[in-house]
This record gives structure tokens, sequence and C-alpha cells, in this order.
């Protein structure tokens, strides 16, 4: 039997799993690498005075001192919104990232089983779905409580149930895939199949949207902030730094502008990278 | 002496899209330790049907599908698991057989890894004794399926079938997506796996003079049926059944005498036929010798030689007879 | 000119591609014959007659000293000439039998797509009678079926019939009845037979399979990575082959008789060679020459074969 060199008979290439590096995918990395830190590491970009009272600098307008302006109690803008990031992206992060990982489990359960249980857990996530996310995410906001913390909850609740659909969809294919037939015939458990071969190729799907979720939920935090349903007082969570910069909109147009321009850019990034993430997929 | 695998009268029917399909009608087959039995039938003739029940991934209507005498649908995991470990499976598509996400190495570990057998670097070195077992340099442990062609999956493929060391393999049209070169030498492979291994193999094909190369004993299917069944040299030169005949003219071989000859059928063009009949006789609607009485209920397997059971009533036409190698009726 | 179809030095080159797909490829179709490409994946054959028929997309790169079908060079063809060459004198057949329809039209109205008034009505009349002869019963019922109510090798048929009402001199076939089963494909080949016979028509056939190749052609072409290793008249090609790749191919295939259970003969595994013989990786006999130099093809006994050590001294294949 000769050691073979490759054959005449050429298998279809899939395509590799090694990212192609381009100009553009360096900046995406980059600006990624950044709102990491300012997310985990907010001190190593401002001083410690960044949130001190001082009414003799109020609504200056941008300036090398303080490039977003300072807003009415002479807080410098921009290092609120630094501090502000781990609030905001940092919630955003964690609604997306719970959704998916409750709706994961929920939809290959479902997927898996089959039958009747598939039936019964998939009219719930059917419920759910019926009411106009936003609708359900103010309700539930107001109610839980008045703060962040009940603001991601709310969001969470309203969001699993389209990663559960999503899954479950996946799911039942991957169920009939050769590859896992056979993994069935060397002995593999339900639960060996699911974690080793089913699972994990619904990851590059979940992967591209959950990062654009990412971008969704942040819009859906600082709008609930917005309205007064999440953050509160003197937090500074961007969407409330909106809410509050409402007021002044005449007379210190810095105070709106830069954090919504900031929300804007944070959203089109996130929805960017996970644009290029389900482009990798295809 | 317990068959490695025994079907016994196994009906299996599908239903979807308002379609009923009876895929299995009635199926009973055998595979004795050491036997290499060869299973041919076209479309239709629910050949796969028979392989994914006898792998356990299907299971029956109504009959048994007795593994070394137990029934594997409905064991306790624990036995499950130990009975699977001992009937391994080849599969048609090299490529889909395997997780693509994962590294050969991985995947031909994988069966190691379920049944505890052995520490991760026993495992590693049994891996690396499978690919050059099966004709590939162990190096190819690190490489993903894309990465390689149809010949060396299926050689992956066979060395995960054979890392518990199985009593039985199920291969399912193995060789069908291959190259000519290629089948010849997974062909080959097989060979030498059976040979030293001593592994019994039930071997799935539509072609029948691959099936012929390999297999002790023949068992040929239509439509959901077992229509004959027999040692393959006795078989193939002397068919019991029109169809197993037709099959055998329909095999066309390259040689000179046949140059340019054209080809005749002595069967009715099955693709102007629609469905096959409820009763009596799948065959009758292409039949060259069906008769009024073929299309009663009752027909099944009879013996008509020794070791030779056909489904055929009139086959004692065709016994003794020769299998015409032009194909002329 | 009694050749119905006439290629000489065809060349085909992909965009980007390191070698070309077919290279130096010449043959032709006598009037009534039957000319045979035969060869595995890659080799060509399919690349060739799409070739010939225009079929490949624009970026493709075709060259040849010449492609004529009845003397027509159609190479030098506009895209309305061609389409009449198509539908005219050049009928064709493809593989896969689920791809040749459009599951959304019924059968009648696909083969007689872009014809009106009285033509049409003449060609429809033609049409039942060809479906009639292929084995439909109710002809004029059933072509007015969706392509999923009929099975693989009927949608094969149902083509033909649509092919031969425009009265072709030249059938193309590629790869007819591949998809088919065994049974299905003998049938389906047989017809095939007369209706050639029939009609006096030329064929060409494209196949993998030297079983199908050696019943239904005369002369038949052996490719290999694009090049000709071996061309000749059927029974001496299969008899006694001069090429050590038509040897291989054919020590490769399983029989119906003969010996069994005893390993196959297989050349050694290498890929196609770009410089000298593309076969010289794989064959037993290679010796530098080989590898150095492109044999081009000659004649040696009854074939004319592409191999610098032709004739070969080992006992001929089956």
């Amino acid at each position: 039997m000769s050691t073979a060199a490759p054959t005449a008979a050429p298998a279809r290439p899939r395509a590799a799993r090694r990212v192609r590096w381009s100009a553009h995918r360096i900046v995406l990395a980059a600006i990624g690498a950044l709102i990491l830190l300012v997310v985990l590491v907010p001190g190593l970009f401002t001083g410690d005075g960044w949130n001190s009272v001082n009414v003799a600098d109020k609504f200056l307008g941008p300036s090398l001192d303080h490039p977003f302006g300072t807003d009415e109690a002479g807080r410098d803008i921009l290092q609120r919104m630094i501090h502000g990031a781990r609030l905001s992206i940092g919630s955003a992060l964690a609604v997306a990232f719970a959704a998916a990982a409750i709706g994961t489990v929920y939809g290959a359960i479902s997927g898996w089983a089959g039958g009747w249980v598939d039936r019964i857990l998939m009219r719930i996530v059917d419920v759910f779905l019926a009411f106009p996310y936003l609708v359900l995410a103010m309700a539930l906001a107001a109610a839980i409580g008045r703060d962040m913390r009940s603001a991601v909850i709310a969001l969470i609740i309203v969001w699993w149930p389209s990663y559960a659909r999503m899954v479950r969809g996946r799911v039942l294919s991957l169920k009939r895939d050769l590859h896992v037939r056979a993994a069935r015939t060397l002995g593999a458990s339900s639960a060996q199949l699911l974690r080793w071969h089913v699972v994990p190729h619904t990851f590059s799907e979940i992967n591209a949207r959950l990062t654009v979720d990412i971008g969704y939920a942040l819009v859906a935090l600082t709008g609930l902030s917005f309205l007064g349903l999440a953050a509160q007082g003197s937090s500074p969570e961007w969407g409330l730094m909106v809410s509050t910069a409402k007021g002044f909109v005449l007379s210190a147009w810095w105070y709106a502008l830069f954090p919504g321009v900031v929300i804007l850019l944070t959203v089109l990034y996130f929805v960017r990278v996970g644009d290029e993430l389900a482009g990798e997929e295809s | 002496m317990t068959p490695l695998l025994e079907l016994r009268d196994v009906h299996k029917t599908f239903t979807g899209r308002g379609r009923t399909v009876r895929a299995s009608r009635g199926v009973s087959l055998a595979v004795q330790p050491g036997e290499v039995v060869g299973l041919v039938g076209e479309s239709g003739s629910g050949k796969s049907t028979v392989a994914n029940l006898a792998l356990g991934l299907l299971a029956p209507d109504s009959g048994e599908v007795l593994v070394h005498g137990e029934r594997l649908i409905g064991a306790s995991r624990r036995r499950e698991k130990e009975l699977r470990a001992r009937v391994q499976a080849v599969f048609q598509e090299p490529l889909l057989a395997l997780d693509g996400r994962r590294t050969i190495g991985w995947s031909i570990a994988e069966p190691l890894r379920i049944h505890g057998r052995g520490t991760k670097a026993e495992q590693q070195a049994r891996v690396a004794e499978l690919l050059t077992a099966v004709g590939l340099d162990p190096s190819f442990a690190e490489r993903r399926p894309s990465q390689m062609s149809g010949g060396q999956l299926q050689r992956v493929n066979i060395a995960r079938a054979i890392a518990l060391d199985p009593e039985l393999l199920v291969c399912d049209e193995p060789v069908s997506a291959l190259d000519v070169s290629v089948q010849a030498q997974i062909i080959n492979l097989f060979l030498e796996v059976q040979e030293r291994l001593g592994v019994g193999m039930l071997f799935i094909s539509h072609d029948l003079a691959v099936v012929r190369h390999l297999a002790d004993r023949i068992v040929v299917m239509y439509a959901g049926r077992v229509v004959e069944e027999g040692p393959t040299d006795e078989l193939c030169a002397n068919p019991h059944h029109p169809y197993t005949r037709a099959l055998l003219a329909a095999s066309l071989e390259p040689t000179a005498a046949e140059a340019g000859a054209g080809v005749q059928t002595a069967t009715t063009d099955a693709s102007t036929v629609e469905g096959v009949p409820e009763e009596g006789c799948p065959f009758v609607p292409r039949c060259p010798l069906a008769e009024p009485a073929c299309a009663q209920p009752g027909i099944g397997l009879a013996p008509t030689a020794r070791g030779r059971v056909s489904a055929c009533r009139r086959a004692e036409l065709l016994v003794g007879a020769e299998a015409t190698t032009s194909n002329s009726d | 000119m009694s050749d119905v179809l006439s290629v000489r030095n065809l060349s085909v080159r992909y965009p980007g591609a390191a070698r070309p797909a077919v290279e130096g490829v010449s043959f032709t179709v006598p009037a009534r014959g039957s000319v045979a490409l035969v060869g595995e994946s890659g080799s060509g054959k399919s690349t060739t007659a799409l070739a010939v028929t225009r079929l490949l997309d624009r970026g493709v790169e075709v060259t040849a000293d010449e492609v004529r079908f009845e003397g027509t060079d159609l190479l030098a063809l506009g895209a309305r000439e061609l389409r009449d060459v198509r539908r005219g004198g050049l009928g064709m057949v493809f593989q896969d039998p689920r791809a040749s329809w459009n599951p959304a039209r019924t059968i009648e109205r696909q083969l007689l797509d872009g014809l009106r008034g009285a033509q049409r009505a003449e060609r429809r009349e033609r049409l039942i009678a060809h479906m009639r002869r292929i084995g439909l019963d109710d002809p004029e019922r059933r072509m007015r079926d969706y392509p999923h109510h009929y099975s693989g090798g009927m949608l094969q048929r149902a083509l033909l019939a649509g092919v031969l009402v425009h009265e072709p001199r030249l059938l193309i076939a590629d790869e007819p009845t591949s998809a088919l089963d065994t049974t299905v494909q003998a049938e389906l080949l047989a017809l095939i037979g007369q209706l050639r016979a029939e009609q006096g028509l030329s064929m060409l056939l494209i196949s993998h399979d030297l079983g199908v190749v050696a019943r239904m052609a005369d002369h038949v072409l052996v490719l290999y990575a694009g090049r000709i290793a071996e061309q000749g008249p059927t029974a001496a090609v299969l008899a006694d082959p001069q090429h050590p790749y038509t040897r291989d191919l054919l020590a490769a295939i399983p029989r119906l008789h003969g010996p069994r259970k005893v390993p196959l003969q297989v050349g050694k595994v290498a890929e196609a060679r770009a410089t000298g013989c593309p076969y010289a990786g794989r064959c037993r006999f290679a010796v530098d020459r080989c590898r150095a130099e492109t044999p081009l093809p000659r004649p040696v006994g009854g074939t004319e074969v592409a191999c610098h050590l032709a004739p070969l001294p080992d006992a001929k294949a089956a």
C-alpha cells in the first residue's frame, strides 16, 4: 500500500477557516480593541476628576481642553462618555451574549428533541415574538424596575426567542447531516453529538447575528435610558446624557450632538463587523 | 452460530408530503462472522433503508433488526454503545461523513474517545497506525477534510470505521462517488481490510461488478423486497430471477467483442411505467416472463437450488440457463 | 463533406488557470457515425463538448485550427446563428435530467418554446409522434404535466424527443445516462441506438463509463488531463490498448467475469504533470524523456497514441 500524494480526484474545496486580513479588517479589529480597552479600563484614558462637579465651567463649548465640551455641571463630556461606555456598551454586550446563550440552549434542546417537545417550546417562542419588541421591552423595564440592571434583564427576555428560533432551525437540519449520523453510529450519545457536532456548527451564524445585535441592543438600551426607564440620576450612561441634553439643544448643541453621534458610530461599527462575519460564513 | 447482523421480516414505510413510500417490505437477511454479503439494487430498491436499519439509525415499523442476536434500538444506553462498537459504517459521500470543522486525526480518534479506549497519547498513536494501515501518511492527521481528495477521505472514513476493531462493516455505496481509478484503490483497500481483520461486511452498491468483486454472497433487492439471494459466482453465472438477469445484462463491460454492438434490453422500459403494483410481484410491469398469475398476492422467496432462493414463481425457466453476457433475450 | 463534425487542434483555457483544460484535441465525427470522448473527472471531455457547442462562459479562451459542423465554422458564428444551429442540426442532451428542465413550466411549453403559429402546430404534431415513439403513452395529456411528474429516465427520453423534433444530424450527449439507474440506462441507450439507426443520426458521446462507450461508439478518444492519450476504433482500443493510461483504466474496472477477490491493478497515485507527458507521474514505464517532452499522437498498431514508448512491451489488457 503506497503512501499517497493527492490523487486525481479532487474534492470540492470549502472556504478555508483562516481569516483573510485586509486593511479594512485590520482597522475594524483595531477599533474593536480600542472599544474593549475603553470598556474594561476607562481609567486609562481619563484622570480621577472626570465626574467632579465644577459649576464655574458649565456649558463650555468644544475646545482643546474639552473636546466634547462640558455639561450643566461643568463636567467634561468626553470623559463622562468614556466612563459611560462601560455602562452602555457593557450592558449591550451583556444583553446580546445572555440572549444568545439562553436562546441557543433552548433552541438546541427544542430542535434536537423534536416531536411534541419541539412544538410546545416553539409555541412559547411564538408568543414572545408576537409582541413588538420595543413595546415589550419598555413595559418590562418599567415593571421590573427603573434602573440599568432591570433594563438589561428586560431586553434579555425580549431578545432570546429569536436566537431560539434560529438555532432550532439549524439544529433540525444538522440532525439529518451525514456527519452527525455517522458520529451516532460510532456510539456517541445525544449530549456528545450536540456538544461536538451540532452546536459548534451553529456558531458562525450565531456570531454574525450576535455582533449585529450588540449594536441594536445599544440602541435599545440608550433608548430606554432616554425614556427614563433605565439609567437614572447622574449616571454617565450615553442615552441618559442625550436625554438630559435635549433640554439644552439650542444653547449647548454639543451636549446632544456628540453623545448621539458616538452612539450612532458605535452601532454602525457592530453592524459592520457583524456583516463581515456573515460574509465569512458565506 | 449467531449472525453478526440479522434482519427478520423488516417493514419500513416513510410518509411525507402526502406520499407514502414503502421502503422495506418484509426484508430478511443475515451476515455471518467473517462473511461479505453484497446487497445490490437500484434507486427505490430500499437498500439504503436496509443500511440505516442495520446501523440503528432507523427503527423498523415491524420485524426485528438484531446485532449479535440483540436489538440495537431499545437496548439500554450502555448495551447500545457496546453493540455499536462492533458495527461500524462507511458511507457514500466521503466529505460529508466527516465533521468539516475537525481535523482528520480528531475524527479518526473520535470512536476511541467515545468508548474511552486508551490515553490521549495512546489514541494519537493508534490514529497514526490507522492512517498508515489505510495507505495515508500519518501527517494527514493534522489536515482538514476540505484539504483532501475524495479517495483520501474515503480512506480516512475506513480508518475511522476500523478503529474499534469492529466485527461488522456496513458500507453504503462507499465507492459510487469516486472516479474509476480511485474506486479501484478503495476496492483494494476493502479487500485488504477484510482479509487482515476478518471483519464481516454488508456491502451495498448499485454496481453489480463492484459487489461481485468483494462479496461471498449476493442479495438482490427490488422495490423494497429481496428478490434473489445466492453465492456470488453462481448468481452471476446463472441468475434465478428476471430482474437479476436484467441487471447483469445492463452491467455493460468494456470488451472488444461488444464494441459498437449497441444495447438491447429484455425488460420493458422502466421509465414508462408508473409506480409499482401493490400486490403480486413488483417486477411484473417490466418483466419479460410475466403472466397473469404473477400479479396475484402471495409471491415470496422460495428455494430454487442449494443455497439459493428466488422470488420469481417462474424461476424454473431460468434455473440452469446461462446468464446472457451479450444481452439479447 | 462526409464528416458531420470536424475538430482540429482545439484548446481551452480558463482564466487564471495554470494549465489549459483542453489541449491539442482533434477528431472527426463522420456522417451516421458515433464518436465517444472518455475520461475521468478533470480529463476535459465535457469541456471539449462545451467548447465545440460554444457553451462555455465568455471569459474562457477557446482556440482551434478548425471546428466545423457540416462545413460551417462554429467558432465564427454570431449568437443568433449559433442558436439556429443548436435548434437545427445540432441536438444536445445533458447529464442531469432534473437540471435540464424548468420545474415551473409544463413539458409541452418548454419543448415548443419560441415557436408560433403554423410552425408550432406542425412541430407539436411531430413532437407527439416522437413522444409516443420514446414510450410515452397518451402523450398529449402527459405533455401537459410538469417535470416533477416524470422520473429521471422519462425526462431524458422527453428531452430526446424534444431534440429529435428538430431533426438534428448530430446528437451531442454529455453523460446522458450517468444519473440514471443501471437498467434504466440500458433502456435509454437501447432507445438512442434505435433512434440513431432510424434517423441516420451521428453522435458525439461523452462519458466516464467505458462499458457504455464500448457499446455505443464506433470510435473512441481517451482523454487524460485535457490531452488525447489514445484514439481509434473502439474494438481496437479495447482489444489492444497502446497507451499506459488506457491499459490502467481498463485494468481498474471490476468485471463480471474473470477472477474476483483479488486486488485490481492500479497505477501509481500522482497528479497530472504540467510538463512533458501528463501521465508520466503515474506511468510505470515512464523514462526521462516522458517527463521532459510532451508526446504527440501518432499511429501505432490499430490506434493513434500519444506516448513516446508505444508500442509497449507488456501483454495487452482485457
